[in-house]
């Protein structure tokens, strides 16, 4: 005779369960430091719901939330990651299926304006093809088109220095303090909506981050402000190696920290033997024009984005043009 | 025969929404015929007049020509009230499609309208949507002469109207690529390729278009018979042909219109074909739109792209910079096999396919 499925919020004890079924629904297994980096030490919260069948768990629908600010307000968007199901239950796949009732339970308990009093206005992802069918045919999921990455060659630059840069001096910063988020509220307004990017949420998602180690650079001024910030990593990427951007925040009217910055970045790159450098910007951003100026141009990836908004203020205008993210905002990095 | 065929036959015959209507007694739903075409001018440019700066009243001979003479078709539902006038109607141009090397429809949703004075008043869903929803039933289908696909350009309102009740799809945001027209005028061409101005569509597209299109999954027909209706014959159109020749022989075409899109004025770039690979034909062609643009004093060489552009690198490596568009390119698929997903990936559009310009 079979179980009973129980659907409930994430507890205390679940994890060892959680990550078998990992394993098992991934072919990998998932290092319990950076299960709980991502859902027990996520500044903005843990917003995981899982299913269990006698008491073992056989499916998660789960997100990493994310504080954001948009138009005045604080909100939440939370993205979707490591959403699984056992391949006992696969058979139940459909819209009474396991999954799907995990998933609908998840989104009545964090979904704004559910039962389960949620607030969090935006669901979004990149998921792979099959959970994205999924999505879209059972869950909501509303796709908003190709992810591209603006792509440059190590090397490439176009643009020399200009002398003015003199005053500047980029630094490796081992920790966030007051001026990160002194400097992503000097771009916010710029932003749209977008990431509170404060030394919390820097910390957590850069520096503490158990299995892959960020470079963190800043560039400050005379008076030692941080006046930019860029941080990357590098990946194999399709037998390249390839400097990754995960986040750039420079205000748009300050070009000569952007070109410091860059700079910085490509001595960088070069020093992990990267072929190329590659970032995501929102077209709507001053920034995605002036990285084509410096040569980058914009290349399909494999990704396809998609959203599922609880807010009607967080509609497809706002999702195409009015959100700031960054790779950092995302789990692919 | 299909049921749905039997829903909406051209006669005016009311359909049951006219009994469930309070306001207006009598409303007939039924599929457009060429005679429609002055009462749904008459509603077009009233309405349009009042919604769009600088709206130019449209003239029968354009009518016509979108619907009447479209090789692969006009189609439209339309909502008429008891005196015969237009009060909505749902609306959409045939685009012949070579479909993993079978040709077959698809159509371009346009000229959608409902007048104000009766939106979303007169019916639960509104007479918008009442017009939407017989038009996808009686057009959209997997099979011969069908619409495998509606795709179109909704602005936002109409796209939240489509997407909750008409089941719109997100295929791509539309691109802009656009670059300095003096800077395409200085590319350096190789001398065995020559460009030439014309004004009608060039001998040899049927067998360039033959040439190009294998290989691709979905493209939309670029022969001598969509051409020359799409811009030979446009009433009032404005199109430059260049033609690109190797000794003698078309290895290229590009159509070119001065215009403002999304207010951006500029020499657009409407279409344009050569050989995959024949980058030699493809700079000769964008050196000539440099020179073009620049003999008219625009600045601007532009076009569109969708996500599925092919030559999406290939344009970039020319000096085209990507520039994010207002539109969004959505859609709806017929095709059980072919999800939105799969047009998003294999089915690319240029201004030509829209009715932008």
């Amino acid at each position: 005779m079979s179980f009973p499925l129980e659907i409930r919020p994430l507890e205390e004890g679940d994890e060892e369960s959680l990550l078998a079924t990992f394993e098992a629904a991934f072919g990998r297994s998932l290092p319990v430091e950076t299960w709980r980096w991502a859902f027990r030490q996520n500044p903005a919260g843990t917003q995981v719901q899982v299913a269990l069948r006698g008491g073992r768990v056989v499916a998660q629908y789960a997100a990493l939330p994310n504080r954001v600010w948009m138009d005045g307000q604080e909100r939440v968007f939370s993205q979707v990651v490591d959403s699984m199901v056992h391949p006992d239950e696969r058979g139940g796949l459909g819209r009474q299926g396991t999954f799907t009732r995990t998933a609908e339970a998840f989104f009545d308990t964090h979904g704004l304006g559910g039962v389960g009093g949620g607030a969090v206005s935006m669901f979004y992802g990149w998921p792979v093809p099959a959970n994205r069918r999924i999505g879209e045919r059972l869950l909501g999921y509303e796709r908003c088109g190709q992810q591209h990455a603006l792509v440059r060659g190590v090397g490439e630059s176009h643009t020399p220095e200009p002398e003015s840069l003199a005053a500047l001096n980029e630094a490796k910063l081992s920790n966030f303090d007051e001026q990160a988020l002194w400097l992503w509220e000097r771009c916010a307004t710029q932003l749209g909506a977008s990431t509170v990017r404060d030394g919390a949420w820097l910390s957590w998602r850069y520096l503490c981050h158990p299995e892959h180690t960020y470079s963190c650079m800043g560039v400050r001024d005379s008076e030692e402000i941080l006046r930019g910030l860029a941080v990357g990593r590098a990946v194999e990427q399709d037998g390249k190696r390839v400097a990754l951007m995960a986040d750039w925040l420079v205000p748009s009217e300050e070009p000569e920290v952007a070109q410091r910055l860059l700079a910085a970045f490509e001595v960088q790159a070069r020093e992990w033997a990267c072929e190329a450098i590659a970032l995501w910007m929102p077209p709507a951003s001053p920034w995605f024009p002036w990285f084509q100026v410096q040569g980058f141009g914009l290349r399909p990836t494999p990704w396809q984005r998609v959203v599922r908004s609880f807010d009607l203020r967080v509609d497809m205008a706002v999702v195409q043009s009015g959100w700031w993210y960054q790779l950092g905002d995302s789990d692919l990095v | 025969m299909h049921s749905r065929h039997t829903l909406y036959p051209s006669s005016h015959r009311p359909t049951s929404l006219s009994r469930r209507l309070t306001r207006i007694p009598e409303i007939t739903l039924r599929e457009y015929e060429p005679a429609d075409g002055e009462a749904i001018l008459a509603a077009f440019n009233c309405i349009f007049a009042e919604v769009q700066e600088g709206f130019r009243p449209r003239s029968l001979a354009e009518w016509r020509w979108r619907f009447v003479d479209n090789p692969a078709g006009g189609r439209a539902s339309l909502a008429l009230d008891e005196q015969g006038r237009v009060l909505a109607q749902y609306a959409g141009l045939g685009v012949r499609l070579l479909l993993e090397g079978e040709e077959v429809l698809i159509s371009q949703s346009v000229d959608s309208f409902c007048d104000p004075a009766v939106r979303g008043g007169l019916a639960r869903a509104g007479l918008f949507v009442q017009a939407g929803r017989p038009y996808a039933e009686r057009h959209g289908f997997d099979g011969e002469g069908e619409d495998r696909l509606m795709y179109g350009l909704p602005v936002p309102a109409a796209w939240r109207v489509g997407r909750d009740q008409l089941e719109y799809s997100m295929l791509s945001p539309l691109w802009r690529l656009e670059g300095e027209s003096v800077a395409f005028e200085r590319l350096e061409t190789e001398g065995d390729v020559c460009v030439e101005a014309g004004d009608t569509v060039p001998d040899g597209v049927d067998a360039l278009f033959e040439a190009a299109a294998p290989g691709q999954f979905a493209v939309m027909v670029k022969d001598c018979r969509h051409l020359s209706w799409r811009y030979d014959a446009r009433p009032d159109g404005e199109y430059l042909w260049l033609h690109a020749r190797r000794n003698q022989d078309l290895v290229g075409w590009m159509v070119l219109a001065p215009g403002a899109v999304e207010g951006r004025r500029a020499l657009w770039i409407m279409d344009s074909l050569v050989q995959s690979g024949d980058d030699a034909a493809r700079r000769a062609l964008m050196a000539a739109a440099g020179r073009q643009a620049r003999a008219r004093g625009l600045d601007t060489v532009a076009r569109i792209a969708t996500d599925a552009c092919r030559e999406w690198e290939a344009l970039q490596d020319l000096g085209l910079r990507v520039v994010h568009s207002g539109y969004s390119f959505a859609g709806r698929s017929y095709m059980p096999q072919r999800p939105v997903a799969w047009w998003t990936e294999h089915l690319s559009l240029a201004l030509g396919d829209t009715d932008l310009l």
